[in-house]
């Protein structure tokens, strides 16, 4: 998953995006003011943008407004210091999934960023099941017919993404968008090495296969292969 | 008087148009009695013309006998069941109607009467009855004639006439009543219209405004007043509610910070090295807190009328040296190149003890704060013309653009170079600074461009040395009329 922390006060942003990598594996990228923060929103596909309301160049709402305006989906927490009943009201109608009022408990903001990014795909029920595969968000842990694996930060970021849209075939483009932050240095063969390092971990005690290959178009995850190409 | 508007509108209508109808009443009936009358006296003049054309084409004159008998022949038929006697000029009767006969009287004497004859009115025969008398010469020989007119006929008409006016009258009136209702209602109907606008707004819809009346008359423009007043209130309201939000911004985000990053400390597995860290985060967070709420409190105290600067002589040399001290450390860490010049002599301003160190603080820290390393900044203090001290402080920073120089000086503003290269401060420091300021009546003039820094200078008035000098006492008075309403108090 990959979050975006529009929010001007340098330490706040710094501590959210932190708590974000430490406690829930997202990669966060960070914008200081609402103009920088717009066009990182509408040029890169995030799962969730934290935005404060009180911003340089261009307020929350306006960029809040702008978003649903270009009719993005994308979840949008609002990180608010007005936590007054009209301000809400106002939030909401505009189009922000959900508000926290500062000074927030840094915890409830994972929680939540949790709760609208499984929402965002559709799944209800905090842990996702794909077969015999459970992952455990809360916890960064996934585990398969039972036995838990032992997974890097990165191959769970993979694993989660992956399993928050089963049977969906992903695009190398498209996973290397959602499981790095700007910062990092995009060389496609990475994800290669992190896909069969994950493929060897899933596929312990000689169990069924659950990510696929399909030569030109991406990757998979499912159970039943035959299921992909009518879907 | 507690009536509603309307219904007094509708009475004094109802009065006025009563009181004009029964004068023009009053008036239409004398008119017509008046016209009448002149009718009947026209025609008893002419009658009494033709007796006297009579009387001299006949040549009567002298001979009674003949008199009698030619004016009984002639007036006995033609004026059959009128009023007329005539007597000549020793009183004896010539003539008398039927009529008169009936109800007879004596003509006062021709002496007696004057030129254009006189009027009588008398009852007979059961009628009332208007008759003239006048007297005419012909040959020497004055005769006198009376002739009358029954006034029943003209009674008649006037009672009619009286009859219709009293029963139209109350028809009209009951008009008039109704007509003043409605127009009252009519011309009322907007202010209603407006007063059931006006209570629909509220706190909550102050942006809404009264409907504009397409009318260019007083009610349009109650309404425009209205609308006027509504859009000072709604501004008042929103800077107090931009003051809360922003105010409420600053403390909060800080407050957030610091709990995060107690709450990233102690939930996570945290090296002593991170956790000094983020105590000292905390740390530097809370003291950026406490002399942010310094700074509101201030306002609030402005704002409140509390503060109130206390004008005496200052020596300016001093404050400058001790600003000077104060900062040139923080500089020297910060690598920017601190100069101070000051006069040598010490040099007497009229100023506030306490708020112009503060100040040439805020002004110096504002330089610090967008200075980069390698910067300068120069604080300067010179006698300009004779009789004001000139404050200068200059710095070759990051500058502010013309459009933010309008607003540097307005609560919580900063401009976009400032909060994109720094998060220290508030945006209150300046609106503070032209607080102080007006309260010495002197203006902080900014001189500055992008990229090549900033002077921020005022003058205060000199004591010392030059002619023309005001002294603390006569500024004092009236800088600070809060002061004087407190001692009071």
């Amino acid at each position: 998953m990959r979050v975006l922390v529009i929010e001007d006060h340098a330490g706040l942003a710094r501590n959210v995006a932190r708590a974000l990598r430490d406690s829930a594996a997202y990669a966060v990228d960070m914008s200081p003011d609402g103009q920088d923060g717009l066009f990182m929103a509408q040029s890169t596909p995030y799962d969730l943008i934290l935005l404060d309301l009180m911003l340089p160049q261009m307020d929350g709402l306006a960029v809040l407004r702008t978003l649903r305006a270009s009719s993005s989906r994308v979840p949008v927490l609002i990180l608010t210091s007005r936590d007054d009943k009209e301000t809400t009201v106002a939030l909401l109608n505009a189009g922000a999934d959900d508000y926290l009022a500062k000074p927030f408990d840094i915890g409830e903001m994972v929680a939540r960023c949790r709760a609208l990014i499984r929402r965002s795909h559709g799944q209800a029920a905090p842990r996702i099941q794909v077969g015999d595969l459970l992952v455990l968000p809360e916890q960064m842990t996934a585990a398969r017919a039972g036995e838990p694996l032992e997974l890097t930060a990165m191959e769970y970021r993979l694993l989660e993404y992956m399993a928050h849209r089963p049977r969906a075939v992903l695009s190398k483009t498209e996973l290397l968008e959602h499981l790095y932050d700007y910062n990092w240095e995009k060389f496609s063969n990475v994800l290669e090495v992190y896909i069969s390092s994950l493929r060897r971990k899933l596929n312990r005690n000689s169990l069924a296969p659950l990510i696929h290959t399909l030569r030109g178009r991406g990757y998979v995850l499912v159970r039943d292969r035959s299921s992909v190409t009518s879907a | 008087m507690n009536l509603p508007i309307r219904i007094r509108l509708s009475m004094s209508y109802f009065f006025i148009f009563a009181a004009a109808s029964t004068l023009l009443a009053g008036a239409s009936w004398y008119m017509a009695q008046r016209s009448l009358q002149f009718e009947l006296d026209h025609e008893m003049e002419e009658r009494i013309d033709d007796v006297r054309d009579f009387v001299a084409a006949q040549g009567l004159i002298g001979d009674e006998a003949k008199a009698r008998a030619t004016i009984a022949a002639e007036f006995g038929l033609k004026d059959e069941g009128k009023w007329l006697q005539i007597e000549d000029t020793h009183g004896r009767w010539i003539f008398r109607s039927r009529h008169m006969l009936a109800a007879p009287h004596g003509i006062p004497p021709a002496a007696s009467l004057p030129a254009g004859g006189s009027y009588f009115d008398f009852w007979g025969m059961d009628e009332p009855v208007r008759s003239l008398r006048r007297a005419f010469t012909i040959d020497g020989h004055v005769w006198v004639v009376e002739t009358g007119v029954s006034l029943q006929k003209t009674d008649r008409v006037l009672a009619h006439f009286r009859d219709d006016l009293l029963l139209i009258a109350p028809m009209v009136l009951l008009m008039a009543g109704l007509a003043g209702h409605l127009l009252s209602r009519r011309a009322l109907d907007p202010v209603a219209a407006i007063a059931r606008e006006a209570q629909r707004i509220h706190e909550g819809n102050l942006q809404s405004r009264l409907p504009r009346l397409k009318t260019r008359d007083e009610l349009a423009h109650l309404s425009t007043t209205l609308n006027d007043m509504l859009e000072r209130i709604e501004s008042g309201v929103r800077s107090v509610r931009d003051f809360t939000a922003h105010a409420s911004h600053e403390l909060r985000t800080p407050v957030a910070l610091i709990r995060s990053e107690a709450d990233l400390a102690l939930h996570f597995d945290r090296s002593p090295r991170e956790c000094r860290e983020a105590i000292a985060v905390i740390g530097a967070e809370a003291r950026q807190m406490s002399s942010l709420l310094d700074s509101l409190l201030f306002l609030a105290r402005v704002d409140a009328g509390t503060e109130a600067a206390q004008l005496e002589n200052v020596d300016a040399q001093q404050v400058c040296a001790g600003a000077s001290r104060k900062w040139r450390a923080h500089f020297r860490t910060a690598d920017i190149q601190f100069s101070v010049e000051l006069p040598p002599a010490p040099l007497i301003v009229v100023a506030d003890n306490l708020y112009l160190p503060r100040l040439l603080n805020i002004i110096l820290e504002n330089a610090g704060k967008y200075t980069p390393a390698g910067g300068m900044i120069r604080l300067s203090l010179t006698s300009d013309r004779g009789n004001r001290a000139r404050f200068e402080i200059a710095d070759n920073g990051v500058g502010i653009s013309p459009l933010d120089q309008a607003h540097i000086f307005d609560r919580f503003y900063r401009a976009a170079a400032a909060r994109a290269t720094r998060t220290t401060g508030s945006g209150l420091g300046l609106a503070l600074a032209a607080w102080i300021a007006a309260r010495h009546q002197t203006k902080i003039e900014v001189a500055s461009a992008l990229g090549a820094g900033s002077s921020f200078s005022w003058t205060l008035p000199l004591i010392s040395g030059t002619a023309g000098a005001v002294s603390a006492e006569e500024l004092g008075g009236h800088l600070s009329p809060e002061q004087s309403s407190s001692c009071v108090a």
